[in-house]
């Protein structure tokens, strides 16, 4: 077991430099506009006396340094400093805005793995047959079109033309909140369950030619022993990964799935923020998604280090 | 063909497995037919690729099919007049671990990763048995005692990268020996690991055969191992048995080209290493047999009429000594084999 704390600590030691990274990009965000950010905010409302209170708002009189301190200062008391546009500090906008996304993402990484991990079992198991080539056919589609196409389709079939569900919005209350999220979780799922299905039967194949599966079968246990004990629990290993990486990949599809299902998330408040030239919240809120990606990568490892004993002896 | 004296455990007939690939139907096994006695080892030797795994295989129905397809039939004692190669999944499951099981070749790869090695043992211990939870456990703690692995109620709790090759084949011969099956078959459980360790496995695996009353049949490249181990010896080349016999007239008296070949490639006795060194040039490919006799093309003996010969089994001796060749009353005259060009092909 000291093992696997021993290889947790390496992990989050090795992500300080990670997150030291982002708070300097997302800091020089300010910067890499090109002109004066304060022109940029004001438009034609310029005057010099309105773009030094901007200046002096967002810390631009002072040297880079102190900029940067003050930054990481507030940083480290929770302060991302006040929205440009709204009455009202970064840190809450992105508070309220955050549950949504999260939920979205967790919903849709769920809806993934409840529809892929059979997909790709029985992929695996009827290979060539009609299901594994209907898959196959199914990534294929999946992957050459747009998430947001998708969801469009989906409004129109199941919000419209079934009215099943809500055509956008976020409801009132968890189950309400399941409901409302159903068809934007799916259509990101759907993306996402694609890779998911064909890795997994990748993983499924090369696993069940393994040894072990040979030794398992001779012991005289059930298929289906052999089949979950040794085969499923292998290939999902190797799944864990690919499901981290790319649930951390889908913080960006959640920027257009919550614009096309107006979705009050922290996707749809950057896009927002971005138009409006609300830097400060363009800041705080690419920096809570990159911590957010930060973190399920660290989860994926912890997960993984958990299915395989190999792992914290590397 | 009742060739030995004890009745036999497992008598397999024609046997042939045919596997189809993308280069066109592999011969892996063609038209194999031996019997193993009570509480006797067979050997099975031949070069790589010349189908002692897929034999093996084919008896406890690993083989994937498709593309495999075996023909011919395989009887076990105990287990009425049934060919195995007819019973349904559920048939075989009831057949593994009680009645057959087998010990593979690389312990490396042959447990399960993410699984602790006890749980894996009390897989197998609970195979057939219905036991209680304790009772599995002790039940497993036993067999690791019996196989020869120190501290087994600590052991157990430990995944397969923390044990030893040799330590391995250990755990899966536990395994194996889980059900006390009549039959082991044991697939070259010795050559992935080193030659100190090898005698381990070996003294252990003829100790749990002796014990238990075990027939077995062992695979190896190694003649000086079938020596020690086994009572008979079969060769196979090219998918079929060449030489069939005792363990002491197969190694003093060969009377096939091949077995003789594979005798003279050996180093001196002496030298540390037992091990086959090639025969010049190579087995054919198991897609594109040539007719006749399939080891002509290399035997320093071999005539025209051995290209066209219908290759069968002739008695060669007493005992139920056999061999796949016409010449076989020649083969031992000195004088029949050229002078030793054998040296430089
Ligand atoms: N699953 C399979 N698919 C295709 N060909 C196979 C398969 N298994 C075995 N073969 C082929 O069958 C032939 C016999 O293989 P086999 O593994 O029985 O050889 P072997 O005598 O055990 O050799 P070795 O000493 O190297 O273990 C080989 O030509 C091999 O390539
Ligand atoms: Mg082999």
């Amino acid at each position: 077991m000291t093992g696997r704390f021993g290889f947790l600590g390496r992990r989050v030691l090795q992500l300080i430099p990670v997150v030291v990274g982002i708070t300097i990009l997302v800091f020089f965000l300010l910067h890499l506009v090109p002109g004066d950010p304060a022109r940029q905010i004001l438009g034609q409302h310029y005057t010099p006396k309105a773009a030094a209170e901007i200046h002096h708002k967002l810390g631009l009189d002072q040297p880079l340094w102190t900029q940067y301190r003050i930054f990481m200062d507030r940083l480290v008391h929770g302060e991302l400093g006040d929205s440009v546009y709204y009455n009202q500090s970064a840190g809450s906008l992105i508070a309220e805005r955050l549950p949504a996304t999260l939920l979205l993402i967790a919903y849709a990484g769920v809806l993934a793995a409840l529809v892929s991990i059979p997909m790709g079992i029985i992929a695996a198991l009827r290979r060539g047959g009609i299901f594994d080539q209907a898959t196959r056919i199914g990534t294929l589609i999946t992957f050459a079109m747009p998430p947001f196409w998708f969801g469009i389709i989906l409004i129109l079939f199941f919000a419209l033309k079934l009215q099943l569900f809500p055509v956008s919005g976020y409801g009132h209350g968890f189950s309400d909140h399941l409901w409302h999220l159903f068809l934007p979780a799916l259509t990101i799922a759907l993306a996402f369950s694609t890779i998911l299905t064909r890795t997994l039967r990748a993983s499924m194949l090369s696993t069940m030619r393994m040894d072990f599966v040979d030794t398992a079968r001779i012991k005289g246990i059930s298929r289906t022993t052999v089949l979950m004990r040794h085969v499923v629990r292998n290939a999902i290993v190797s799944i864990v990964v690919v499901f981290g990486i790319n649930l951390a990949f889908l913080v960006g599809s959640t920027v257009i799935v919550e614009s096309v299902f107006s979705i009050p998330g922290l996707g749809q408040l950057l896009v927002a923020a971005v138009e409006s030239r609300d830097y400060p919240v363009v800041q705080g809120t690419t920096l809570v998604l990159a911590f957010f990606v930060v973190l399920v990568n660290l989860l994926t490892d912890v997960v993984h280090a958990a299915l395989d004993p190999r792992v914290s002896y590397e | 063909m009742t060739d030995s004296a004890a009745p036999a455990v497992l008598e397999v007939e024609d046997l042939r497995t045919y596997i189809a690939t993308d280069a066109g139907v592999v011969r892996a096994v063609d038209g194999v037919s031996f019997t193993v006695g009570e509480r006797e080892i067979l050997g099975l030797v031949g070069e790589s690729g010349c189908g002692k795994s897929v034999t093996c295989r084919t008896i406890a129905g690993l083989m994937p099919s498709p593309p495999a397809r075996s023909t011919g039939s395989v009887r076990l004692a105990g287990y009425g007049e049934r060919n195995l190669l007819d019973l349904s999944t559920s048939e075989l499951q009831r057949l593994r671990g009680e009645h057959l099981s087998m010990v593979f070749q690389d312990p490396m790869s042959a447990l399960n990763p993410v699984m602790r090695v006890g749980a894996q043992i009390e897989e197998a211990v609970a195979a057939h048995e219905k036991l209680s939870g304790r009772a599995r456990r002790t039940r497993a703690i036993e067999l690791m005692e019996r196989v020869g692995i120190p501290v087994p109620e600590r052991r157990m709790r430990d995944y397969p990268h923390q044990f030893s090759g040799g330590m391995r084949q250990r755990v899966l011969i536990a395994m194996a020996i889980a059900g006390r099956p009549k039959l082991l078959l044991a697939d070259e459980p010795t050559t992935a690991l080193d030659v100190l360790i090898q005698d381990q496995i070996l003294s252990l695996l003829l100790e749990l055969q002796r014990d238990f009353g075990m027939s077995m049949i062992l695979v190896s490249h190694d003649l000086g191992v079938i020596g020690e181990m086994c009572d008979r010896v079969a060769v196979m080349y090219a998918g079929e048995i060449v030489e069939l016999s005792d363990t002491a007239t197969l190694l003093g008296g060969p009377r096939h080209p091949y077995t003789i070949s594979l005798l003279r490639s050996l180093p001196d006795v002496t030298s540390q290493s037992r091990y086959l060194r090639s025969i010049g040039g190579a087995p054919p490919a198991l897609v594109d047999l040539p007719g006749g006799c399939r080891f002509a093309p290399r035997c320093p003996l071999a005539l025209d009429r051995c290209r066209e010969w219908d290759t069968e089994l002739l008695e060669a001796g007493a005992g139920g000594h056999t061999a796949r060749c016409w010449r076989h009353e020649e083969t031992r005259r000195e004088d029949a084999w050229p002078e030793p060009s054998y040296e430089s092909a």
